[in-house]
């Protein structure tokens, strides 16, 4: 929650991925700033996926830099990646629960690792997420089997946000859910990012979310970043592939 | 340094200075308790030099109030750190004011579950084989609808890749028991009887057992690794909403294939088993190849093939069963996978080993 709001922490300089027999990315660059929502958006395989996973260090890509609270992680040591991996927190799709833990496990199991501190203030810190996602706390005895999708996507969150990280990286966050419930995350993510002053990256679809939540939209296309602007601006952009992106009957004018 | 005092226009004050956050609350926790035992009568709290305050923070700041502070206000603190602060607060008092707790279970709960648990999953394995029955029995009069490529497959899968590990095996066997049977025999002279003893240990039990050991240590368990791991993903729900009967499309198949392939197998092993033996017969009681395959003819009766080769669609049928059977138990989560594998090749095995003691008794009381 420092103020510096102008700090860079996420900076994707010329990023090129080849996979399966094409470039996926062909010059990818942006940046993110402290306390900004990003959202991610572009047609099937145009490599949002691919560029998520990139940043996390789950791939690695075929050449570009990136570097993350001014690390470059493509280089950096195991304990420098740790330290790294420490400050920011990641939702998955579908929840990568681990379900052989029940919700509250799944949220110690981050605390117990990284965090020192007694047992039970453990305990209640892990409540304390629990609650703040918005979920009941007889929740946190369930397992992840027991859980509806929006509970299950909640509780993901939850964990993510387990070791009070100052970047959130959300894939599809709203996929699946009930408009409600959808309406309900949007909110959440906004009143985390006022509150905590958390900074979110998200792969979204959701034409609802991307009005409401993002500061900023990135559209890739043709591997390359084809724009970066909010919403508003993004939707009159003239270039065809995105005007096509927003050709579905789906789409109203907000 | 994440507290100190100070002599301020508002008297003694505990000041909070630096970065509150999640991976050092518990050092601060500590620093301020003990400041607090060496100045007991503060007069006001200033936290107005915390640079850096996360929910953790902000958590220790609202127990260390409630606990430490006797509900002193905290000045000072700027407006995010105000909002997350009162955020917390918020939440902790409904975590308070709620009564889940987790449950707690009793000896005799817990003794009453298994056994629950017990008499259901035996319900459970007899509807199993019914409804293997009937499918059985609908194929045996549609030859055609039967899955034969599958079929196939699994014979290549679980039968024609097994033929390296089963021949290594076999041989090392024949091998370990020429040897405890030349060692025992030499003390009466009588070396010539390795190739009759060996022989009928080998076709009748060793055989057939090991064979159908090695092939429930790798087959059961991928069938119940395989068909888990699609009721988890809902691939189960999803053939049978095509209408497909799962127990056709998947347990089938794998059934017909393993009583085809192991028979085929303990065949196989049986010679491998028979050339270790006849090797060790070589080295250390001197009998020629040639002279052990002689006397193999004359002495061991074909009816120990037969005998041994019996039991092994009973043995096919009980690690086909057992691993698709726990595949189908499991459920919700990757965990209960991995418990069915184990089930899978235990239960296998033990009913192989119970299936082998029941034909003894069985061929004893027929004379054979």
């Amino acid at each position: 929650m420092e103020m510096a709001l102008s700090e860079n922490i996420i900076d994707v300089c010329h990023l090129k991925n080849y996979l399966g027999g094409r470039w996926i990315h062909d010059d990818v660059n942006f940046s993110v700033k402290r306390g900004e929502i990003i959202a991610i958006i572009g047609g099937s395989g145009c490599g949002k996926t691919t560029l998520l996973r990139s940043i996390l260090r789950l791939m690695t890509p075929t050449s570009g830099e990136i570097s993350v609270f001014n690390t470059n992680v493509l280089t950096a040591s195991n304990d420098v990646l740790l330290a790294v991996q420490k400050r920011w927190g990641v939702m998955f799709q579908s929840g990568a629960l681990f379900s052989s833990l029940n919700v509250l496990e799944n949220i110690l199991y981050v605390l117990h690792e990284y965090a020192i501190m007694p047992r039970e203030m453990q305990i209640e810190l892990a409540k304390l997420k629990i609650t703040m996602v918005g979920l009941e706390l007889d929740a946190a005895y369930k397992y992840p089997s027991e859980l509806s999708g929006g509970m299950r996507k909640r509780a993901a969150l939850a964990r993510a946000i387990a070791f009070d990280p100052e970047l959130i990286f959300l894939d599809e966050p709203t996929a699946g859910l009930d408009p409600k419930s959808a309406g309900d995350l949007d909110d959440l993510i906004l009143h985390m990012r006022d509150n905590l002053g958390l900074t979110f990256v998200m792969v979204t679809h959701d034409l609802d979310t991307l009005w409401y939540v993002p500061d900023r939209v990135i559209f890739l296309g043709e591997g390359k970043v084809l724009a970066d602007q909010p919403m508003d601006v993004l939707r009159k952009n003239p270039y065809p592939a995105i005007q096509s992106y927003f050709s579905g009957h789906r789409n109203k004018l907000g | 340094m994440f507290a100190s005092i100070a002599n301020t226009s508002q008297g003694l004050t505990l000041q909070l200075i630096g970065a509150w956050s999640i991976a050092e609350i518990s050092y601060a926790d500590t620093e301020v308790r003990q400041l607090l035992q060496d100045h007991p009568a503060i007069q006001s709290i200033d936290a107005s030099q915390i640079t850096h305050l996360d929910t953790a923070g902000a958590y220790l700041l609202r127990t260390l109030q409630e606990k430490l502070f006797q509900h002193k206000k905290i000045d000072g603190l700027n407006t995010h750190f105000q909002a997350l602060l009162a955020l917390v607060t918020r939440e902790l008092s409904t975590i308070e004011t709620s009564t889940v707790v987790e449950a707690q279970f009793s000896m005799l709960y817990r003794i009453g579950k298994r056994a629950t648990n017990l008499a259901f999953q035996t319900i459970l394995a007899i509807g199993f084989l019914g409804e293997l029955l009937v499918q059985l029995l609908k194929s045996l009069f549609h030859p055609l609808h039967m899955q034969w490529r599958s079929v196939v497959y699994e014979i290549d899968v679980g039968g024609y890749r097994a033929l390296p590990i089963i021949a290594v095996m076999m041989a090392l066997i024949g091998v370990v028991v020429a040897y405890q049977l030349g060692v025992q025999l030499q003390i009466y002279g009588a070396n010539a009887y390795i190739v009759d003893l060996s022989g009928v240990a080998i076709l009748r039990e060793f055989s057939p057992l090991i064979c159908a050991v090695i092939i429930a240590g790798r087959t059961s368990t991928s069938f119940a690794a395989l068909i888990g791991t699609m009721k988890v993903n809902e691939e189960i729900d999803a053939l049978q909403t095509m209408g497909l009967s799962p127990m056709e499309r998947l347990v089938l198949p794998k059934i017909v294939g393993l009583v085809i392939a192991l028979p085929l197998l303990t065949v196989w092993g049986d010679v491998f088993g028979v050339f270790g033996s006849m090797v060790m017969a070589k080295s250390m009681a001197g009998i020629d190849f040639s002279a052990f395959l002689q006397r193999f003819q004359q002495e061991v009766a074909i009816k120990h093939l037969y005998l041994g080769l019996i039991k092994t669609p009973v043995f096919a049928l009980i690690i086909a069963g057992i691993g698709c059977f726990q595949g189908f138990q499991a459920e919700g989560s990757a965990q209960s996978v991995g418990e069915r594998t184990t089930r899978a090749a235990v239960q296998a095995i033990f009913l192989i080993i119970l299936a082998d003691g029941l034909f003894s008794i069985l061929f004893n009381w027929m004379d054979l």
